[in-house]
Protein backbone atom coordinates (compact mmCIF):
# COMPACT_ATOMS: atom_id res chain seq x y z
CA UNK A 1 0.00 0.00 0.00
CA UNK A 2 2.94 2.38 0.33
CA UNK A 3 3.50 2.73 -3.06
CA UNK A 4 -0.47 3.35 -3.54
CA UNK A 5 -0.62 7.61 -4.03
CA UNK A 6 -4.59 7.55 -4.12
CA UNK A 7 -6.04 11.20 -4.86
CA UNK A 8 -9.49 10.33 -3.65
CA UNK A 9 -11.46 13.48 -4.95
CA UNK A 10 -14.31 14.72 -7.02
CA UNK A 11 -12.26 16.78 -8.84
CA UNK A 12 -12.11 16.53 -12.49
CA UNK A 13 -9.17 15.40 -14.95
CA UNK A 14 -6.90 18.59 -14.86
CA UNK A 15 -8.50 20.13 -12.35
CA UNK A 16 -6.30 21.04 -8.79
CA UNK A 17 -7.16 19.15 -6.10
CA UNK A 18 -9.02 21.04 -3.36
CA UNK A 19 -6.42 20.93 0.47
CA UNK A 20 -8.68 20.49 2.94
CA UNK A 21 -10.61 23.83 3.99
CA UNK A 22 -9.81 25.05 7.22
CA UNK A 23 -13.04 25.34 8.76
CA UNK A 24 -14.02 22.36 7.65
CA UNK A 25 -13.60 20.15 10.64
CA UNK A 26 -15.65 22.82 12.45
CA UNK A 27 -18.71 22.53 10.15
CA UNK A 28 -18.87 18.98 10.19
CA UNK A 29 -18.40 19.21 14.20
CA UNK A 30 -21.86 22.06 14.14
CA UNK A 31 -23.34 19.71 11.51
CA UNK A 32 -22.93 16.53 13.48
CA UNK A 33 -24.98 18.26 15.83
CA UNK A 34 -27.70 18.79 13.82
CA UNK A 35 -26.76 22.25 12.66
CA UNK A 36 -28.33 22.54 8.57
CA UNK A 37 -26.75 25.48 8.21
CA UNK A 38 -23.53 24.58 8.64
CA UNK A 39 -24.32 21.09 6.30
CA UNK A 40 -25.61 23.28 3.78
CA UNK A 41 -22.59 25.25 3.83
CA UNK A 42 -20.76 22.02 2.94
CA UNK A 43 -23.41 20.89 0.44
CA UNK A 44 -22.87 24.53 -1.70
CA UNK A 45 -19.03 23.57 -1.08
CA UNK A 46 -19.16 20.13 -2.83
CA UNK A 47 -22.24 20.48 -4.79
CA UNK A 48 -20.62 20.94 -8.56
CA UNK A 49 -18.44 18.01 -7.70
CA UNK A 50 -21.14 15.79 -6.77
CA UNK A 51 -23.18 16.76 -9.59
CA UNK A 52 -19.87 16.60 -12.04
CA UNK A 53 -19.65 13.20 -10.90
CA UNK A 54 -23.45 11.60 -11.30
CA UNK A 55 -23.17 13.28 -14.52
CA UNK A 56 -20.73 10.61 -15.67
CA UNK A 57 -23.05 8.12 -15.29
CA UNK A 58 -26.82 10.01 -15.60
CA UNK A 59 -27.41 12.26 -18.56
CA UNK A 60 -30.89 13.92 -17.63
CA UNK A 61 -31.48 16.88 -15.01
CA UNK A 62 -33.75 15.01 -12.97
CA UNK A 63 -31.53 11.90 -12.31
CA UNK A 64 -28.39 13.74 -11.87
CA UNK A 65 -30.27 15.73 -9.51
CA UNK A 66 -32.09 13.19 -7.51
CA UNK A 67 -28.16 11.02 -7.18
CA UNK A 68 -26.89 14.10 -5.90
CA UNK A 69 -29.84 14.79 -3.22
CA UNK A 70 -29.27 11.26 -2.28
CA UNK A 71 -25.59 11.76 -1.67
CA UNK A 72 -26.17 14.39 0.40
CA UNK A 73 -29.19 13.32 2.49
CA UNK A 74 -27.14 10.37 2.61
CA UNK A 75 -24.10 11.90 3.94
CA UNK A 76 -26.45 13.85 6.59
CA UNK A 77 -27.95 11.01 8.09
CA UNK A 78 -24.52 9.35 8.26
CA UNK A 79 -22.28 11.87 9.47
CA UNK A 80 -22.15 9.99 12.79
CA UNK A 81 -19.93 7.57 10.38
CA UNK A 82 -17.58 9.88 9.40
CA UNK A 83 -13.84 9.32 10.79
CA UNK A 84 -12.36 12.81 9.70
CA UNK A 85 -8.97 10.76 8.50
CA UNK A 86 -9.88 12.02 4.85
CA UNK A 87 -11.34 15.28 4.06
CA UNK A 88 -15.05 15.34 3.65
CA UNK A 89 -14.87 15.18 -0.04
CA UNK A 90 -13.34 12.01 -0.22
CA UNK A 91 -16.17 10.74 1.85
CA UNK A 92 -19.09 12.42 -0.18
CA UNK A 93 -17.07 10.88 -3.04
CA UNK A 94 -17.52 7.13 -1.99
CA UNK A 95 -21.55 7.96 -1.03
CA UNK A 96 -22.08 9.36 -4.39
CA UNK A 97 -20.47 6.22 -6.49
CA UNK A 98 -22.72 4.07 -4.21
CA UNK A 99 -25.31 5.88 -4.97
CA UNK A 100 -24.49 6.01 -8.68
CA UNK A 101 -24.08 2.76 -8.58
CA UNK A 102 -27.02 1.72 -6.85
CA UNK A 103 -29.56 3.77 -8.94
CA UNK A 104 -27.60 2.21 -12.16
CA UNK A 105 -28.64 -1.09 -10.71
CA UNK A 106 -32.37 -0.14 -10.39
CA UNK A 107 -32.55 1.01 -14.18
CA UNK A 108 -31.97 -2.60 -14.87
CA UNK A 109 -29.66 -1.68 -17.99
CA UNK A 110 -31.73 0.64 -19.80
CA UNK A 111 -30.31 3.73 -20.99
CA UNK A 112 -33.24 6.33 -21.39
CA UNK A 113 -32.65 9.03 -24.46
CA UNK A 114 -32.17 12.46 -23.28
CA UNK A 115 -35.07 14.31 -23.78
CA UNK A 116 -34.66 17.65 -23.71
CA UNK A 117 -30.72 18.54 -22.73
CA UNK A 118 -27.97 17.90 -24.89
CA UNK A 119 -26.75 14.71 -23.82
CA UNK A 120 -23.13 14.97 -24.67
CA UNK A 121 -20.32 17.19 -25.52
CA UNK A 122 -18.98 16.65 -29.45
CA UNK A 123 -20.05 15.10 -32.31
CA UNK A 124 -23.66 14.12 -31.77
CA UNK A 125 -23.93 11.05 -34.10
CA UNK A 126 -20.53 9.63 -32.34
CA UNK A 127 -22.18 10.61 -28.90
CA UNK A 128 -25.52 8.52 -29.60
CA UNK A 129 -23.45 5.32 -30.54
CA UNK A 130 -21.36 5.50 -27.63
CA UNK A 131 -25.27 5.80 -26.04
CA UNK A 132 -25.47 2.69 -27.93
CA UNK A 133 -22.85 0.66 -27.00
CA UNK A 134 -23.04 1.68 -23.16
CA UNK A 135 -26.85 0.37 -23.75
CA UNK A 136 -26.19 -2.77 -24.41
CA UNK A 137 -23.83 -3.47 -21.47
CA UNK A 138 -24.69 -4.04 -18.33
CA UNK A 139 -25.07 -1.56 -15.17
CA UNK A 140 -22.66 -2.76 -13.23
CA UNK A 141 -20.34 -2.92 -16.21
CA UNK A 142 -21.15 0.15 -17.87
CA UNK A 143 -20.26 1.54 -14.08
CA UNK A 144 -17.08 0.39 -13.99
CA UNK A 145 -16.11 1.20 -17.68
CA UNK A 146 -16.71 4.93 -17.39
CA UNK A 147 -14.90 5.36 -14.48
CA UNK A 148 -11.79 3.11 -15.66
CA UNK A 149 -12.26 5.25 -19.14
CA UNK A 150 -14.14 7.76 -18.73
CA UNK A 151 -12.26 9.02 -15.53
CA UNK A 152 -9.37 7.25 -16.72
CA UNK A 153 -9.21 5.72 -13.18
CA UNK A 154 -6.65 2.91 -12.17
CA UNK A 155 -8.20 -0.45 -10.78
CA UNK A 156 -6.20 1.03 -7.80
CA UNK A 157 -7.82 4.11 -7.97
CA UNK A 158 -11.30 2.71 -8.41
CA UNK A 159 -10.89 0.45 -5.46
CA UNK A 160 -9.72 3.12 -3.10
CA UNK A 161 -12.59 5.59 -3.96
CA UNK A 162 -15.41 2.82 -3.88
CA UNK A 163 -14.29 1.08 -0.69
CA UNK A 164 -14.06 -2.71 -2.80
CA UNK A 165 -11.05 -4.66 -2.60
CA UNK A 166 -8.67 -4.33 -5.93
CA UNK A 167 -9.04 -7.85 -6.50
CA UNK A 168 -12.80 -7.46 -6.78
CA UNK A 169 -12.36 -4.41 -9.39
CA UNK A 170 -10.09 -6.13 -10.92
CA UNK A 171 -12.21 -9.04 -11.59
CA UNK A 172 -15.36 -6.75 -12.62
CA UNK A 173 -12.77 -4.75 -14.92
CA UNK A 174 -11.84 -7.84 -16.56
CA UNK A 175 -15.64 -9.08 -17.23
CA UNK A 176 -16.62 -5.63 -18.45
CA UNK A 177 -13.70 -5.25 -20.57
CA UNK A 178 -14.31 -8.32 -22.05
CA UNK A 179 -17.73 -7.86 -23.07
CA UNK A 180 -17.17 -4.23 -24.50
CA UNK A 181 -14.63 -6.46 -26.47
CA UNK A 182 -17.09 -9.19 -27.76
CA UNK A 183 -19.83 -5.98 -29.01
CA UNK A 184 -16.61 -4.47 -31.09
CA UNK A 185 -15.92 -7.33 -32.08
CA UNK A 186 -19.67 -7.96 -33.40
CA UNK A 187 -19.49 -4.39 -35.21
CA UNK A 188 -21.57 -2.98 -32.85
CA UNK A 189 -19.44 -0.41 -31.38
CA UNK A 190 -19.05 2.94 -33.23
CA UNK B 1 0.20 -13.73 -32.75
CA UNK B 2 -3.05 -14.57 -33.00
CA UNK B 3 -6.17 -11.76 -33.61
CA UNK B 4 -8.13 -12.65 -29.74
CA UNK B 5 -4.71 -12.06 -27.54
CA UNK B 6 -3.90 -8.96 -30.16
CA UNK B 7 -7.60 -7.49 -29.34
CA UNK B 8 -7.22 -8.70 -25.33
CA UNK B 9 -3.80 -7.14 -25.04
CA UNK B 10 -5.71 -3.82 -27.06
CA UNK B 11 -8.44 -3.88 -24.46
CA UNK B 12 -5.97 -4.25 -21.77
CA UNK B 13 -3.98 -0.92 -22.74
CA UNK B 14 -5.24 2.29 -22.50
CA UNK B 15 -4.69 5.35 -20.30
CA UNK B 16 -6.00 3.70 -17.24
CA UNK B 17 -3.19 0.95 -17.73
CA UNK B 18 -0.01 3.94 -18.05
CA UNK B 19 -0.05 2.92 -21.61
CA UNK B 20 -1.07 5.09 -25.01
CA UNK B 21 -3.68 3.42 -27.19
CA UNK B 22 -1.71 5.36 -30.47
CA UNK B 23 1.02 3.65 -29.49
CA UNK B 24 0.86 0.03 -29.52
CA UNK B 25 4.21 -2.20 -29.46
CA UNK B 26 6.46 -3.58 -32.05
CA UNK B 27 4.78 -7.22 -32.79
CA UNK B 28 1.05 -5.48 -32.37
CA UNK B 29 1.78 -3.12 -34.50
CA UNK B 30 3.20 -5.29 -36.96
CA UNK B 31 -0.21 -7.23 -37.05
CA UNK B 32 -2.08 -4.55 -37.48
CA UNK B 33 -0.69 -3.58 -40.15
CA UNK B 34 -1.27 -7.31 -41.72
CA UNK B 35 -5.07 -7.89 -40.31
CA UNK B 36 -7.62 -5.59 -41.32
CA UNK B 37 -10.53 -7.55 -39.29
CA UNK B 38 -7.70 -6.03 -35.97
CA UNK B 39 -7.25 -2.51 -37.55
CA UNK B 40 -11.00 -2.41 -37.66
CA UNK B 41 -11.50 -3.26 -33.61
CA UNK B 42 -8.49 -0.83 -32.85
CA UNK B 43 -10.31 1.81 -34.64
CA UNK B 44 -13.45 1.16 -33.05
CA UNK B 45 -11.93 0.44 -29.58
CA UNK B 46 -10.00 3.77 -29.93
CA UNK B 47 -13.13 5.73 -30.96
CA UNK B 48 -15.28 3.80 -28.01
CA UNK B 49 -12.60 5.33 -25.71
CA UNK B 50 -12.94 8.86 -26.91
CA UNK B 51 -16.78 8.41 -26.43
CA UNK B 52 -16.89 7.22 -23.30
CA UNK B 53 -14.44 9.96 -21.91
CA UNK B 54 -16.43 12.96 -23.62
CA UNK B 55 -19.61 10.99 -22.36
CA UNK B 56 -20.48 13.05 -19.78
CA UNK B 57 -24.06 15.31 -18.79
CA UNK B 58 -22.74 18.58 -17.99
CA UNK B 59 -25.37 19.27 -15.97
CA UNK B 60 -24.43 22.02 -12.82
CA UNK B 61 -26.25 22.38 -10.02
CA UNK B 62 -29.27 25.49 -10.23
CA UNK B 63 -28.87 28.43 -7.73
CA UNK B 64 -31.82 26.91 -5.38
CA UNK B 65 -30.36 23.22 -5.26
CA UNK B 66 -28.76 23.44 -1.69
CA UNK B 67 -32.07 25.65 -0.13
CA UNK B 68 -33.94 22.83 -1.41
CA UNK B 69 -31.57 20.19 -0.17
CA UNK B 70 -31.88 22.31 3.29
CA UNK B 71 -35.85 22.02 2.91
CA UNK B 72 -35.72 18.36 2.74
CA UNK B 73 -33.13 18.03 5.63
CA UNK B 74 -35.55 19.74 8.12
CA UNK B 75 -37.94 17.75 6.91
CA UNK B 76 -37.39 14.62 4.75
CA UNK B 77 -34.73 12.62 6.35
CA UNK B 78 -34.55 10.38 9.83
CA UNK B 79 -31.70 12.33 10.64
CA UNK B 80 -32.40 13.67 14.03
CA UNK B 81 -34.33 10.45 15.50
CA UNK B 82 -31.68 7.86 13.39
CA UNK B 83 -28.90 9.84 15.08
CA UNK B 84 -30.23 10.13 18.91
CA UNK B 85 -31.38 6.09 18.43
CA UNK B 86 -27.54 5.68 17.30
CA UNK B 87 -26.08 7.50 20.11
CA UNK B 88 -29.06 5.63 22.85
CA UNK B 89 -28.31 1.88 20.58
CA UNK B 90 -25.23 1.03 23.30
CA UNK B 91 -26.87 2.51 26.22
CA UNK B 92 -30.24 0.87 25.55
CA UNK B 93 -28.16 -3.00 24.84
CA UNK B 94 -26.37 -2.35 28.20
CA UNK B 95 -29.62 -1.46 30.30
CA UNK B 96 -31.33 -4.22 28.51
CA UNK B 97 -28.62 -6.73 29.27
CA UNK B 98 -28.34 -5.55 32.69
CA UNK B 99 -31.93 -6.44 33.26
CA UNK B 100 -31.25 -9.06 31.78
CA UNK B 101 -28.61 -10.33 34.14
CA UNK B 102 -30.51 -9.23 37.35
CA UNK B 103 -33.65 -11.08 35.80
CA UNK B 104 -31.89 -14.67 35.38
CA UNK B 105 -29.84 -14.12 38.70
CA UNK B 106 -33.06 -13.17 40.43
CA UNK B 107 -34.80 -16.49 38.74
CA UNK B 108 -31.69 -18.41 38.66
CA UNK B 109 -31.96 -19.73 35.15
CA UNK B 110 -29.75 -22.08 33.95
CA UNK B 111 -28.20 -21.01 30.32
CA UNK B 112 -28.53 -17.36 30.02
CA UNK B 113 -25.46 -17.36 27.93
CA UNK B 114 -27.02 -17.76 24.40
CA UNK B 115 -29.32 -15.18 24.43
CA UNK B 116 -26.77 -12.63 25.05
CA UNK B 117 -24.81 -13.93 22.82
CA UNK B 118 -27.63 -13.35 20.23
CA UNK B 119 -27.82 -9.43 21.26
CA UNK B 120 -24.83 -8.87 20.73
CA UNK B 121 -24.93 -10.54 17.59
CA UNK B 122 -27.35 -8.49 16.79
CA UNK B 123 -25.94 -5.41 17.77
CA UNK B 124 -22.53 -6.17 16.38
CA UNK B 125 -24.62 -6.80 12.80
CA UNK B 126 -26.70 -3.16 13.52
CA UNK B 127 -23.28 -1.75 13.74
CA UNK B 128 -21.48 -2.82 10.52
CA UNK B 129 -24.26 -2.57 8.80
CA UNK B 130 -24.34 1.13 9.86
CA UNK B 131 -21.01 1.72 9.36
CA UNK B 132 -20.42 0.62 5.95
CA UNK B 133 -19.63 4.30 4.37
CA UNK B 134 -16.95 5.19 6.69
CA UNK B 135 -14.06 6.98 5.45
ZN1 LIG C 1 -5.94 -9.87 -36.40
Amino acid sequence: MATMQLVWTLTGPGEAVPARAPDEARLVAAARKGDRDAFTELVQRNQRRVFRLAGRFFQQRADVEDTAQETFLRAWSRLDTYRERAPFEHWLTRICLNCCYTRLRREKGTLPLPANEPAVHGDPDAALEVRGLLSRLRPSDRFLLLLLEGEGWSVEEVAGRLGWSQVNVRVRAHRARKRLRRLLEEGGGP
Amino acid sequence: MNCTRIRRGLMQSGPANGDSPADPDQPVAEHLRHCAACRGFAERLQTARQGLRRHHAGIEPDAAFASRLSRRLATDTPTDLGRTALRLLPLSVAVLLLLFLISTQTRRLAEPAATITATEDAYLTWVLAADEENS
